[in-house]
């Protein structure tokens, strides 16, 4: 009975300790992780923050060029549509790639300290969000100068992108632990995010496809739903896609797997 | 009262060689995972260990080079799960590993307190009481708010022992941090250390210095090869690893 009774006090201590203070030890470390690594990446820099403008413009710049004054493809709109499926995609790619190499470069800190070591996938996705917002706020000011009106569609941007953050969330957690036992991951993902950017509706619109294969396109390429949402919504003044439930489907699926993951993973201090 | 407690204790790892992380490895597993092969592919780091250490009390623990004491102290952390027995231990555990851990280069010296100390699971209101100790006992003065890459090893190991010793937890578990800096900072943090474990904490030490052991610890254990050779009161251990 006695050693019954430890037991249960033992027990109710340590959850006591970790149901309380998890929480805010896992939110003060991903607040220190998000803010020293914006801080490193933008303020030691001499066009700091502009950084996160340039990439994506350039890259908009260069498709621009070759779609539109070479191939002479595209609406009026074409700039802002590409500008606006960039900016969702690099934020999924960038943040994956960083998330896979996230745990594997922080082995040695995961063997000395014991803590909630999701955040360091997670601080990842923020700092991709960043620059994710940061676009946002440019395509917002060039989607005037393309005569885009604003509609009250506008309202579903905040929707898609919490749709889009627990997505990338859930694919990071997933990729971090993987990472760590399949060490090519990285290498793998470096190139898969640049097929996939030929593979999602970034570059071109689901309706320029043959008919008869819009519909297997769309449940296919993983974020055709999203991206394609993110230009209807926001520059064709329409709903989001009906297929975005496949996308949330698709959500649901990696976060079943990145939760089993991270359950059945105590030990992955050793496997670094 | 039980402050930790070890039953039985093992912790296995896996050999890399044998790890899957190439497509080689993971074939050979599936085509020739025979009882036998599945024995040789891990080695343990520590098994069979059993001893009880009440709050209060102050462990060596010594051995050769690569016997497991800092496994064993990182097992007490939680960040290794034992594979056989158990391991409890009441109250929580910060680990003084190795010192500057996780410091981020361009980030200040104060900025790296804050991050060094929240993964180490304290709160922003723990962390002020102790920063400006923290800070006065580290001697940076100014360069506090320099970049850590400007910092000369010694200045770094400065700033990694003094938030180590600031941040205090029921269960300290320290690894051969006692020689930090130059000799005027050393005896300063020998003396640190001193306070600390004349503090009522349960303290767990590593070392190579029967000299410190000898001084601080009121039980030891001697580990070889991750097996329990001796556990007990620290003159009858040391002298029985010295003989050896």
């Amino acid at each position: 009975m006695g050693s019954g009774r430890k037991e249960v006090r033992r027990y109710l201590l340590s959850t006591l300790i970790t149901a309380k203070q998890y929480r805010a030890s896992f939110r003060s470390i991903l607040k220190y992780l998000v803010l020293g690594e914006l801080k490193i990446k933008y303020k030691s820099r001499f066009l700091g923050i502009l950084w996160a403008l340039i990439d994506p413009l350039m890259l908009m710049l260069i498709y621009l060029v070759l779609v539109k004054f070479i191939f002479q493809r595209g609406g009026p709109t074409y700039a802002v549509e590409l500008l606006t499926g960039l900016i969702a995609y690099r934020w999924f790619s960038t943040s994956i790639v960083q998330a896979a190499k996230a745990l594997v470069s922080n082995g040695k800190l995961l063997q000395t300290v014991k803590f909630p070591f999701s955040v360091l996938p997670i601080s990842k996705v923020l700092i991709g969000g960043v620059d994710m917002l940061v676009g946002f706020v440019i395509l917002f000011i060039m989607v005037f100068f393309f005569d885009v009106e604003p509609t009250l569609n506008w309202l579903w941007l905040p929707v898609l992108l919490l749709i889009e953050f627990q997505f990338v969330i859930a694919f990071s957690l997933i990729v971090s632990i993987v990472g760590v036992y399949f060490r090519d991951l990285l290498n793998i993902l470096q190139f898969g995010v640049r097929i996939l950017l030929y593979l999602s509706p970034v570059l071109y619109n689901i309706e320029q496809l043959p008919a008869d294969y819009q519909l297997l396109y769309t449940v296919l390429s993983p974020l055709a739903p999203l991206i394609d949402s993110f230009k209807r919504v926001l520059i064709f003044g329409q709903h989001p896609s009906p297929f975005i439930f496949v996308f949330i489907v698709l959500s649901a699926i990696c976060w079943f797997i990145a939760i089993a993951l991270y359950r059945g993973r105590p030990n992955i201090a050793k496997d670094l | 009262m039980v402050a930790i407690e070890v039953k039985d204790m093992g912790l296995k790892f896996k050999l890399s060689r044998f790890k899957a992380t190439r497509v080689k490895n993971v074939l050979q597993g599936f085509l020739s995972k025979t009882p036998e092969t599945a024995q040789r592919d891990h080695f343990w780091a520590l098994r069979n260990l059993n001893f009880t250490l009440n709050s209060g009390e102050v462990l060596g623990v010594i051995g050769s080079n690569g016997s497991g004491k800092s496994t064993l102290l990182r097992t007490m952390g939680g960040i290794f799960v034992p594979d056989e027995g158990t391991i409890e231990v009441t109250g929580r555990a910060s680990a003084l590993l190795s010192l500057g851990t996780g410091f981020k280069d361009d980030l200040n010296g104060k900025e790296n307190i804050y991050l060094n100390a929240t993964i180490l699971g304290f709160t922003q209101e723990e962390i002020n009481a102790v920063i400006e100790d923290i800070i006065a006992f580290s001697e940076l003065h100014q360069f506090i708010y320099e970049p850590v890459k400007n910092y000369s090893s010694g200045m770094k190991a400065r700033l990694g022992f003094a938030i180590a010793v600031h941040l205090k937890r029921e269960v300290m578990l320290i690894d051969e941090i006692l020689g930090v800096g130059d000799f005027k900072f050393r005896s300063k943090s020998t003396a640190k250390i001193k306070e600390l474990i004349n503090d009522d904490r349960t303290v767990i030490l590593v070392s190579h210095s029967m000299e410190s052991i000898r001084s601080y610890c009121t039980k030891c254990l001697w580990i070889d090869k991750g097996v329990q050779k001796a556990f007990g009161e620290t003159e009858e251990v040391v002298a029985e690893y010295l003989k050896s």
